[in-house]
């Protein structure tokens, strides 16, 4: 640790005196997650040189590690022998989280992909939950209750929506299908003032769906509610609200008496005239 | 014959227009807006659709916690050729809930469109709405259009002594049924109106499912209603229409 912290130090010296942009010097690293999403097997991960996590299991999460904004690389050593490794580019100040997991073909090798994090306020009692689709399955829905939350989800896809804190009972449905269930129905408890991150993992053909759930603090907004919406101060629109007419006179009603009244008396007058 | 006939004729015509204004005067009645119930139909504290707790643990997802590893990596030059990780996408980002640019009704002569702004509670608890009155404002503490929960509260001047009517007068000709089109520049969703009232001012904050975050998702729209009192230049009443999503339509 101290020698990767000798090594930066060397780096910022080198861009310095080389006279190149100090930006370098003051960009925020990323926040980056790993995440073990492979069930039934033990992976061995690293960043750039470093072994970050000795033969993982599954469901395990590594992090936050600091990269600074730039080129990394990602690797897994996983049962005999079997090794996946990509770049991976970060921004200044980005959270991320990078996933191995197994691709919709169950055939294929594992693969990393990233997602990046949403940090951005909620209001308070409310939460942001993210499902990400990361399993051996097809299109999927989230379900509270019976009804949609989070609608067709593919592969290598998130969703997310800000919900009011509370347990939501989710049921993980194929896309489009009243299931059955390939995950679910279980209970998610969602707090307010975080970021609630779901990675499905797991064969929904072998019945081995899972999630990984993972939990990162949001700022909270003030959302205090109105006492009062003044809206209207010119009294322009006052007539709106009021009945047509003179209040209190029925216009139709007089209409109404005095032509009965007429009629009647058109009807009555031939008998004087006799 | 002339006089007589006259006098029957005129009585029948007085008939028919006296039958005829009675008429036009109920269903005014009933649809218009000073004859609005002053309670609320829809608007009762609806529960949440969650649970809320007590269960056990092995119903629950659990939440792992992160190993934690120091030091800071520094990036190395880009190799260019090997593979990257992956992307992963949003799905259906027009689907997204949304803050809301604008506020489409129907044609007709309630017809027509508002631009809508971001808008927040005031420290003395009023919401602080667009100074021009045909601006609509978006109360940035309530739900997003097409957020699966809560009020997406929207709310506007009916009228202002500098520009005279506002947009929001237009709420006023809305029937139950009628359509709202909510939208930004990249979607729009329609809601139909579901019921409208007038509330006393001062009972505004005791209707908490107005501004809550639980419960359907809704639309609430808020203008001013009622007497107007002309020594005070403020109304006594909001006028409040709420209104229930349909479906996404097409961006205009």
């Amino acid at each position: 640790m101290r020698m990767r912290s000798v090594l930066v130090a060397g780096v910022v010296v080198v861009a310095a005196a080389s006279g190149g942009s100090t930006a370098a010097v003051a960009a925020k690293p990323a926040s980056v997650y790993v995440i073990q999403g492979v069930q039934g097997a033990t992976w061995t991960l690293t960043v750039d040189d470093e072994e970050v996590a000795t033969d993982a299991p599954d469901k395990e999460i590594v992090g936050p590690l600091a990269l600074m904004p730039g080129s990394h690389t990602v690797t897994a050593t996983g049962p005999g022998g079997a090794e996946v490794s990509a770049d991976l580019t970060v921004e200044a100040g980005a959270s991320v989280d990078v996933v191995l997991h197994r691709p919709v073909d169950p055939t294929a090798d594992p693969l990393f992909t990233s997602f990046v994090n949403d940090l951005s306020p909620v209001k308070a009692g409310s939460g942001r939950v993210t499902v990400a689709h990361t399993a051996v399955a097809p299109p999927a829905d989230i379900r509270v209750n019976g009804e949609v939350l989070l609608a067709d989800v593919a592969s290598a896809e998130e969703i997310t929506a800000v919900v009011p804190a509370g347990v939501y009972p989710i049921e993980v449905v194929p896309a489009a299908t009243d299931g059955p269930a390939v995950l679910g129905p279980v209970d998610l408890p969602i707090d307010g003032g975080k970021l609630t991150r779901v990675f499905a993992i797991g064969v929904a053909s072998e019945r081995t769906m899972d999630a990984v759930v993972q939990v990162l603090p949001v700022p909270v907004a003030d959302a205090t509610a109105p006492s009062d919406v003044p809206a209207g101060d010119g009294g322009q629109g006052a007539g709106l609200f009021e009945r047509r007419g003179a209040p209190g006179v029925p216009v139709g009603l007089v209409l109404l008496v005095t032509g009965v009244g007429l009629a009647v008396l058109g009807l009555r007058t031939p008998r004087s005239r006799g | 014959m002339g006089r007589r006939g006259g006098t029957l004729a005129l009585g029948l015509v007085l008939v028919a227009g006296g039958v005829l204004v009675q008429t036009l005067d109920l269903l005014d009645r009933q649809a218009g807006p000073e004859t609005m119930q002053r309670v609320p139909t829809v608007s009762a504290t609806p529960a949440p659709s969650v649970r809320p707790s007590a269960l056990t643990a092995a119903d629950r997802l659990t939440v792992s916690r992160p190993r934690r590893v120091g030091g800071v990596f520094a990036p190395k030059p880009p190799v260019g050729e090997g593979p990257v990780v992956n992307r992963g996408r949003v799905a259906h980002p027009r689907r997204a809930p949304f803050v809301p640019t604008g506020l489409s009704l129907a044609t007709g002569p309630s017809g027509g469109r508002a631009p809508v702004d971001r808008v927040a509670t005031l420290p003395d608890g009023s919401l602080a709405l667009p100074e021009d009155p045909r601006r609509l404002g978006w109360w940035t503490g309530g739900s997003a259009i097409g957020a699966p929960y809560g009020s997406a509260v929207l709310a506007g001047h009916l009228d202002s002594r500098e520009h005279g009517l506002g947009f929001a007068a237009r709420l006023t000709g809305l029937r139950v049924g009628d359509a709202v089109v909510v939208s930004d520049p990249d979607q729009a969703l329609r809601y139909r109106v579901q019921a409208r009232y007038l509330l006393p001012r001062t009972r505004l904050s005791a209707l908490t499912a107005l501004f809550s975050d639980r419960g359907p998702a809704r639309l609430v729209m808020i203008t001013c209603g009622g007497a107007y009192d002309h020594e005070r230049g403020a109304y006594a009443d909001n006028l409040v229409v709420e209104a229930t999503p349909v479906r996404r339509v097409a961006v205009r």
